[in-house]
């Protein structure tokens, strides 16, 4: 590994541990591949939350919204050359069977299917900043004419 | 080189690419995609096709933020196993002029919001490109709301 970057080896093996809590819909799991001050922002809450017990909540807060969601993982992550961060494509897909907290939306039954990437800084092997980049304004149209309609 | 993309080349490639955006030159912009480009970004309806597509929509984006800047915040991403980057950037730019795809009138409004390319090379230029952005959040940054 170029000095200061990343390892690949370590950061597959790791990615497939973080998709696979995730789709246990497991925040502890989740918590625990984060360090304790860990930094956590993306579209949907518009802020940053910090610190294990908030993934924990941030987890099950999708896990409630979309109780059948699953991350699929389109290709390997990629390693940064010069630091200790990566950024990892996905694919979600879920259907909106539960209440979202974050936009209060009672369900609607829509299927969402989203592509998007992570960026994942690390610290001592742990996540200890995650910045989730994706189109929170499609996922909206996606939910949006049936809470119209409802 | 595998399969994967050479780091080099990359690096080399997006400086060209980012200052061709920063120019607003949409020739030499469609001159680094092949005929048959598919690109795609979450301000649009559907895929465009063609260089002469991304020439149009280049300067179109161009007269829409006439003082646009893209700058990058880290090196971009060579894939091992396929001809692809993953390439982060940042957007600023003055709404001035009209954003024609969907039919905004300028705003005044500066729009700010973070991404990341998808870039797909066939013969040394793009081929396939793909923007991930949030758009609502791009909306909100100039204070419109986001189209249903």
């Amino acid at each position: 590994m170029t000095a200061g970057g990343l390892d690949q080896d370590f950061l597959e093996d790791f990615a497939d541990r973080w998709w696979a809590a995730w789709n246990s819909h497991d925040g502890e799991a989740v918590a625990a591949l984060c360090t304790e001050d860990v930094r956590n922002d993306g579209p949907a809450l518009g802020r940053e939350i910090t610190g294990r017990e908030a993934m924990v909540g941030y987890v099950g807060m999708f896990a409630q919204g979309f109780p059948d969601m699953r991350f699929l993982v389109p290709e390997p992550p990629y390693a940064s050359l010069t630091q200790a961060k990566a950024i990892v494509p996905w694919r979600f897909e879920a259907t909106h069977d539960g209440e979202f907290t974050p936009m209060g939306l009672a369900p609607t039954g829509a299927r969402v299917e989203m592509d998007g990437v992570d960026h994942w800084w690390f610290r001592d092997g742990l996540v200890a900043r995650r910045s989730m980049v994706y189109d929170f304004a499609q996922v909206m149209r996606a939910l949006a004419p049936r809470a119209d309609s409802a | 080189m595998g399969s994967g993309l050479d780091q080099g080349f990359l690096d080399a490639f997006a400086p060209r690419w980012w200052a061709a955006w920063n120019c607003r030159d949409a020739e030499a912009i469609a001159s680094m995609v092949t005929d048959d480009l598919v690109y795609y970004n979450p301000a649009l309806d559907e895929d465009l096709h063609g260089r002469e597509a991304m020439f149009d929509y280049a300067a179109m984006l161009g007269q829409a933020f006439p003082d646009g800047r893209f700058t990058t915040p880290e090196e971009p991403y060579a894939s091992l196993t396929q001809a692809k980057g993953i390439v982060p950037w940042h957007f600023v730019g003055t709404h001035a002029g009209d954003f024609v795809p969907m039919g905004f009138k300028a705003t005044g409004g500066v729009l700010e919001v973070d991404g990341v390319d998808h870039w797909w090379f066939r013969d040394g230029r793009i081929c396939r490109h793909r923007a991930t952005f949030d758009f609502a959040q791009a909306m909100r940054s100039i204070g419109a709301t986001t189209p249903a």
